[in-house]
C-alpha cells in the first residue's frame, strides 16, 4: 500500500495538472479571504477563520475531483491497471494507497493555509486572540470532509476511463452528498417526518457540527462510514470491470 | 508443473472467450501460444496472471491456485501484458524501482542495474519512459517483468508493432531469457514460434486445436507441396494426378496450374515429370516446397468452422 | 452446461450484492449504535459546548429526582427537531452528571386531543407561562397551522417551574435564533433546577410611597417573579429602614419626590450590600395625555434623586429619546358606521431596543425590548464603581430636552433623518462596586437617631461590594390587559401583537442582582468577542494580503522546482 501511495504522490507531483489544481485552490481561497472585500477576513473584522471553513467545502468540490479524477481513469486508459492488478498486491491495497495518497495531497494543499491561521493569530487584538481549539476542530472537520470527497472522487474515477467524466461525476456526487440531502429534507414529503434523518445523511450537518470545534464521535463515525462505503463501492466496481 | 490449466472456461454473456481448455507447461519449457486475434490467448493469460477470474475450471502456477492464492501465485509470475502498458511519465529507473518495491526485492539498486544490462537498456536508462522508442519500451516492459526473477514468464504478444530490426532483437532477447525459465508467450507470427519455442499450443475460437512440439507439428499432416504448370490444359488431369503414388490431394489453382500435396517425405518430382510425359503434357513448371508451421496453423484454424 | 454457467454467474452476482448488502447493514448498525454511545470533545477555548462547573456541581449535589417534561415531541420541521435534539443532548449530559436523579420525558401535549381539549391544554400551559408557537405548515398548496410548545416543565420535590426553550430575536434569522436558543438550554435547565432546589426564595421589595407602579400595573411580572422570589410591597414611609432580608429593591416608576429620610434609607440599604433595580422615568410623558388633546408639554418629575444617582455613577438625563427604530401606535382615522377605524402610525418615542451588550450575561442572546418614552443615561466618574451599558438605542436617535412638546401631528411628518444622528444612547446601565454614600460628610436626616438605636442597622459611608441597575424607562415592566382584564405578558405590544423580551431582560437583571449561585454566568457562554486589530490591518493591509495570497503560491512553485529537480537528479543521472 505504501508503494502505491508513494507512486501516486510522485505521479501527482511530477505532473503539471497537480500543481495547477493546488495552485488554483490556493489562489481561489487566497483571493476570497484576503482580496475580495465581501468575503474577506480583514473586512469581516473578527479574529476567526469561519469564512474560510465556510467556503472551503465548495472549493474542495472542485479541487478534490481534480486530484482524484486520474486515480483509476488514467490507469484504465493507459492499461496500466493490468500492471497493478497482476502484481502481488491486493485490490484493497491499491484502493487504500490511492485514497490515502489523494488525502495526503488534500492535506498538502491545506498546509499553506495554516498561514491564514498565523496571520489571524498575529492580527488579533490582542495577538493570539483566536479560538485555537475551535480552529483545530474546524481543520479536523475539513480533513474528514476532504476524506469523504476523496473517497467519492476515487469511486467516480473507478467507474469510467474518461477523466472528464470522472471529474464531473465527482463534482456532482460531492455537491449532492454535501448539500443535496439538506435540500431534499425540505421537500414536503419529508416534512416533519423524516427530514431530520435525511438531513443527517448529508455531509453538511456533520461538517458544521465538527466545524464548531466539537469533535463528536458520531460525526467522526459518519465520516468514516461514508468513506468506507465509497471505498467499498470502488472495490465492487473494480472487480466488476474484470468479470 | 509450472503452469497447469484444467478445464478453464471464460464466458462473457453467452459468448465463450475460452471454452474448456486444458494444458500444462513443464518447468523450463518455452511455449508459443498461437492463434488468430480473438482466439482466447489473451484471456487465458489474464486468467493465469489473476487479472480476470475464470468462469470455470482451475488454474495453477507452480502448484499454487491462482484464484485462491492470487498474491502468492503472482509472485511467481513475470507478466508483460498486451500492448505493454507503462507509466510514460516515469523515469526508467523510477519505474523499475517501483516494481521492485512492490515485489519487495532486496538490494534493489543492484538488481535494477543487472536487469538493465540484461535487457540492453543501458543507453536509455536515464530517460523517461515516454521518450523511448517502441523497442526500448518493450525492453522496459520485459525488464519489469523479469525484475523479481520469476519462475514463470508470461508475455502477451511481445513483438507486435516492432520494426524488423527491433523484432529480431527482442526475439533474441526472449530466447535468451527463456533459457532458464518457464516461458509462455503469445503471438500470431509463426516464424517466431519456429524460431523460439520448443512447443506450440494453437488455440482457435476458445479451443485448443493443437498442442505439440514444434517439429512434431511441422511433421504432422502435409509435408510437401508441388506446384505443377502445364502449357495446355487437358481433361481429366486432376484425377490422374491424384493417382500418382504419394499424392494426397490435388487442387486446380488456374486452368493449367495444379497444386499437389503429399505426406511423403520422398521427392515426387520425378514421378510428376514421368506422368507428364506419359500423358503427352508439356510441363513448363514444377516446384516443390516444404510445408511450414504457418500452413499447419492455417489448416488447423480454417478447418474448424465452429 | 450453459445453464450451469448462468447459475454460477448469477450466484456470483447475488454473492456480490449480498456482500454489499451486508456491508451496508453493518455500517448502518454501527452508526445506530454509535448514535447511542458517543463522546464529545469540546475543543473550544471557553468550552462553549460543555457544562459549566456550576452546573456540574449543582447536578452532583441533587438529593432527589428532578423530572423534566419537554413539550417538544411529535412531528415538526427540522429546525425545531434540532432544538429538541439540543434539549435531549443536554438532558443526557445532565444525566451523566446527575445520574438517576435526572429523569426526563418528551411529550406532545396536544396529541390525540379534540379541539376543545386542545384549547384547554393550551390555556393551562399559557397559565404556566408557556406560550405556544404557531407554525405555518405548507401541505399540498394549502397552509395549515401547527401549534407547538418549545418549552419544558421541571418538577422537583412537588414543586414545578417552566422554562421557555425558544428565544426569538428580531432581526435574527431563524437559524441564528435556534442556535442561540440551543446555546441557552443548559442555563435555563440549570437555573430552573436551582430555583426549585432552593427552598428559600430571595425577598424582593417593591418600593411604595412615591406613587410608584402598583402591583396591578405589573401583575404579569409579579406572577413570573413569584416562582423565583418572594416579592413584598414595601412602603418606605412606614419603615425606619430597609431590612437586609431584602436582597433587592425594585423601584418602578416613582412619580413623587423622595424626601431625604427616604433617600437615606435607600442609600444605607445599598451601603449594606442591597441591590437596587431602578426603573425611572425622569420626564412626565404618557400617551394617555393625548387622548383628549393633540399635544402636551413634557416636563420633569421632581424625584430629587439626581444627587444620589450621580454619586453612584450615573446621570439620568431630562430628555426623551426619539428613535427611528420604534413601535407604532394606533390612531383613529375615522368611523365606519359606529366602529372607529384605527391605523398604526410610527411613534418615535417608543424605541425598540435591539443593541444590548452582547458580552454581558444580562443582555446576551436577548431579544428586542420595547420601551415607552425612554430617557438616556450618562455615566459619570465614580471611584470604585464599574459601569456596564446594558442597553442602548439604535444609531438613529434624536434627543429632545425639556421642555418637550409632544404632539400627535408628529406621526404624519416624515422624520428628517439628518436629525437622527445622535448615535447609540445608553438607556440601561449596570453599576457594580463599592458605592460611596450620598450622605457621606453630610448631615444625616433625623432618622439616624432612630436607626442608631437599632442593632441591625449600621451606618456606612462606603458600601460593601454591591450592584444596581438603572433603566431610563419605568414602563418597561408594565403589562397591558385584555378587554376581559387578563394581564398580557410583560413586553406584549397590543397593537402589533408582538411580544418583546422585557420579561426576560428584567428577570436577567434581577437574577444578576440577586444571584448567589453563579448560574447566570452560563448565559455568557459563546460570548467572547474576538476582534482583529484594526490598527494593524490599516497599517499593513497590503502586507497581509500579499503574505497570504502570494506566499503560498511561491511556496508551491519552490516545492515544484525542488521536487522535480530532486527527482531528475535521482533517476536521470
Amino acid at each position: 500500500m505504501l508503494n502505491i501511495f508513494k507512486k501516486e504522490i510522485n505521479h501527482f507531483f511530477s505532473s503539471l495538472i497537480g500543481y495547477i489544481a493546488v495552485g488554483v485552490f490556493l489562489l481561489a481561497t487566497g483571493l476570497f479571504l484576503w482580496a475580495f472585500p465581501d468575503t474577506g477576513i480583514l473586512e469581516y473584522g473578527y479574529a476567526s477563520l469561519e469564512s474560510y471553513f465556510y467556503m472551503a467545502p465548495y472549493i474542495f468540490m472542485f479541487l478534490i475531483p481534480a486530484i482524484t479524477m486520474r486515480s483509476f481513469s488514467e490507469e484504465y486508459n493507459a492499461g496500466t491497471i493490468e500492471i497493478l492488478s497482476t502484481k502481488p498486491i491486493t485490490d484493497n491495497q491499491i484502493i487504500g494507497g490511492k485514497f490515502l495518497a489523494a488525502l495526503f495531497l488534500v492535506f498538502f494543499a491545506l498546509l499553506p493555509t495554516l498561514l491564514y491561521f498565523y496571520s489571524v493569530y498575529q492580527l488579533g487584538a490582542p495577538v493570539g486572540n483566536i479560538d485555537t481549539g475551535a480552529t483545530w476542530g474546524s481543520y479536523i472537520g475539513l480533513l474528514f470532509l476532504g476524506g469523504a470527497f476523496v473517497a467519492i472522487g476515487v469511486f467516480s474515477s473507478a467507474i469510467t476511463n474518461n477523466q472528464i467524466v470522472a471529474f464531473l461525476l465527482a463534482i456532482f456526487l460531492c455537491f449532492f452528498i454535501y448539500t443535496g440531502f439538506d435540500y431534499i429534507s425540505r421537500l414536503n414529503v419529508f416534512y416533519a417526518r423524516l427530514d431530520a434523518f435525511v438531513e443527517q445523511l448529508g455531509i453538511d450537518a456533520h461538517y458544521q457540527s465538527i466545524g464548531r470545534g466539537v469533535v463528536d464521535t458520531r460525526d467522526i463515525l459518519y465520516f468514516i462510514s461514508l468513506i468506507l462505503v465509497f471505498l467499498f463501492f470502488t472495490k465492487v466496481v473494480l472487480e466488476k470491470r474484470r468479470w | 508443473m509450472s503452469v497447469q490449466i484444467q478445464n478453464i472456461t471464460k464466458t462473457y454473456g453467452t459468448q465463450h472467450a475460452v471454452d474448456n481448455i486444458s494444458f500444462t507447461v513443464g518447468e523450463g519449457e518455452i511455449v508459443g501460444f498461437l492463434g488468430p486475434n480473438g482466439a482466447g490467448k489473451t484471456t487465458t493469460m489474464k486468467i493465469l496472471t489473476g487479472f480476470i477470474p475464470q468462469t470455470k475450471g482451475l488454474a495453477h502456477v507452480c502448484n499454487i491456485n491462482v484464484s485462491e492464492q492470487p498474491i502468492e501465485s503472482r509472485k511467481k509470475i513475470g507478466y508483460l501484458p498486451e500492448h505493454n502498458p507503462l507509466y510514460l511519465d516515469m523515469y526508467v529507473k523510477e519505474y523499475l524501482s517501483f516494481v521492485g518495491k512492490v515485489h519487495h526485492i532486496k538490494n534493489i539498486k543492484n538488481r535494477i542495474s543487472e536487469i538493465i544490462d540484461l535487457t540492453g537498456l543501458q543507453i536509455e536508462q536515464k530517460k523517461k519512459i515516454g521518450q523511448l522508442s517502441k523497442g526500448y519500451r518493450q525492453r522496459v516492459g520485459l525488464a519489469s517483468a523479469l525484475l523479481h526473477n520469476p519462475e514463470v514468464l508470461i508475455l502477451d504478444e511481445p513483438t507486435t508493432g516492432l520494426d524488423p530490426n527491433q523484432l529480431a532483437e527482442i526475439r533474441q532477447l526472449i530466447k535468451n531469457l527463456g533459457q532458464n525459465k518457464t516461458l509462455i508467450f503469445s503471438t500470431h507470427i509463426m516464424q517466431e514460434v519456429e524460431a523460439v519455442c520448443d512447443r506450440v499450443i494453437i488455440i482457435d475460437k476458445g479451443k485448443i486445436v493443437a498442442d505439440d512440439k514444434v517439429n512434431a507439428l511441422q511433421l504432422k499432416g502435409t509435408k510437401n507441396i508441388y506446384e505443377v504448370e502445364f502449357l495446355h490444359d487437358k481433361e481429366n488431369i486432376l484425377p490422374k494426378l491424384k493417382n500418382i503414388q504419394g499424392i494426397d490431394t490435388v487442387h486446380q489453382n488456374t486452368h493449367n496450374i495444379y497444386q499437389c500435396q503429399s505426406s511423403y517425405d520422398r521427392d515426387l518430382r520425378a514421378e510428376i515429370f514421368n506422368f507428364a510425359v506419359q500423358n503427352e503434357l508439356t510441363l513448363i513448371g514444377l516446384s516443390r516446397k516444404e510445408s511450414s508451421l504457418e500452413d499447419v496453423f492455417k489448416k488447423l484454424t480454417q478447418s474448424n468452422p465452429n | 452446461m450453459v445453464k450451469k454457467n448462468k447459475q454460477k454467474r448469477l450466484s456470483k452476482r447475488v454473492n456480490s450484492i449480498l456482500t454489499l448488502g451486508i456491508f451496508l447493514l453493518v455500517v448502518v448498525v454501527i452508526n445506530l449504535l454509535g448514535n447511542r454511545y458517543f463522546k464529545r470533545f469540546d475543543l473550544t477555548k471557553e468550552k462553549r459546548f460543555t457544562l459549566t462547573q456550576t452546573t456540574k456541581d449543582l447536578l452532583k449535589n441533587l438529593d432527589d429526582i428532578v423530572y423534566v417534561q419537554v413539550y417538544l415531541d411529535g412531528d415538526f420541521p427540522s429546525g425545531f427537531k434540532r432544538l429538541r435534539n439540543g434539549a435531549l443532548e443536554m438532558l443526557n449530559e445532565f444525566k451523566s452528571y446527575g445520574g438517576s436523579n435526572i429523569e426526563f420525558e418528551f411529550v406532545n401535549p396536544l396529541e390525540g386531543l379534540n379541539e376543545g381539549a386542545k384549547r384547554d391544554v393550551i390555556q393551562q400551559l399559557y397559565e404556566k407561562g408557556i406560550q405556544p408557537t404557531n407554525l405555518k405548515v405548507k401541505d399540498n398548496e394549502a397552509y395549515s397551522e401547527q401549534i407547538i410548545f418549545p418549552a419544558a416543565s421541571v418538577f422537583y420535590k412537588g414543586r414545578e417551574t417552566t422554562i421557555q426553550l425558544l428565544e426569538n430575536k428580531i432581526g435574527q434569522s431563524p437559524q441564528e435564533a435556534l442556535n442561540g436558543s440551543i446555546a441557552l438550554i443548559e442555563y435555563k435547565l440549570a437555573q430552573a433546577i436551582n430555583t426549585l432546589q432552593t427552598t428559600y426564595k430571595p425577598k424582593v421589595a417593591l418600593l411604595q410611597g412615591h406613587d410608584e407602579l402598583k402591583p396591578d400595573d405589573l401583575q404579569w411580572m409579579l406572577n413570573i417573579m413569584s416562582s423565583y422570589y418572594t416579592v413584598e410591597q414595601f412602603d418606605i414611609n412606614k419603615h425606619l429602614y430597609i431590612p437586609e432580608t431584602f436582597k433587592c429593591l425594585l423601584i418602578a416608576k416613582p412619580r413623587l419626590k423622595f424626601n431625604e429620610p427616604d433617600k437615606y434609607k435607600i442609600d444605607q440599604f445599598i451601603m449594606n450590600g442591597g441591590s437596587v433595580l431602578w426603573l425611572l422615568d425622569p420626564m412626565i410623558a404618557e400617551l394617555d395625555s393625548l387622548r383628549n388633546r393633540d399635544a402636551f408639554m413634557s416636563v420633569e418629575y421632581d424625584l430629587n434623586l439626581d444627587d444620589m444617582l450621580f454619586k453612584y455613577g450615573v446621570r439620568l438625563n431630562k430628555n426623551l429619546a426619539q428613535d427611528l427604530v420604534s413601535n407604532p401606535i394606533p390612531l383613529m382615522i375615522g368611523m365606519q358606521g359606529d366602529t372607529p377605524q384605527y391605523d398604526l402610525f410610527p411613534w418615535l418615542y417608543y424605541p425598540i431596543i435591539t443593541s444590548g451588550d452582547q458580552q454581558h450575561p444580562i443582555s446576551k442572546n436577548l431579544d428586542a425590548i420595547a420601551t415607552k418614552f425612554v430617557s438616556t443615561i450618562d455615566t459619570v466618574k465614580s471611584a470604585g464603581v464599574q459601569k456596564t451599558i446594558l442597553l442602548s438605542t439604535s444609531p438613529y436617535t434624536k434627543l429632545q430636552y425639556m421642555p418637550i412638546r409632544i404632539h400627535l401631528g408628529a406621526v404624519k411628518e416624515k422624520p428628517n433623518r439628518a436629525q437622527f444622528k445622535k448615535g447609540k444612547q445608553p438607556i440601561a446601565v449596570l453599576l457594580e462596586g463599592e458605592f460611596p454614600s450620598v450622605f457621606k460628610n453630610r448631615l444625616k436626616p433625623n432618622t439616624q437617631a432612630v436607626t442608631d438605636t437599632i442593632a441591625a442597622f449600621t451606618n456606612r459611608d462606603k458600601s460593601v461590594p454591591g450592584k444596581m441597575i438603572v433603566v431610563g424607562d419605568g414602563d418597561i415592566i408594565t403589562n397591558d390587559r385584555s378587554s376581559k382584564g387578563e394581564p398580557f405578558p410583560t413586553g406584549y405590544f397590543r397593537s402589533t401583537k408582538e411580544t418583546f423580551a422585557n420579561q426576560q431582560f428584567l428577570l436577567n437583571c434581577l437574577e444578576y442582582l440577586i444571584d448567589q449561585s453563579g448560574l447566570i454566568e452560563s448565559r455568557t457562554r459563546e460570548v467572547k468577542l474576538r476582534l482583529l486589530d484594526q490598527g494593524k490591518i490599516k497599517d499593513g493591509k497590503t502586507f497581509w494580503q500579499m503574505l497570504n495570497l502570494v506566499l503560498p503560491l511561491i511556496g508551491l512553485l519552490v516545492f515544484a522546482l525542488l521536487y522535480n529537480s530532486l527527482r531528475r537528479r535521482r533517476y536521470a543521472r
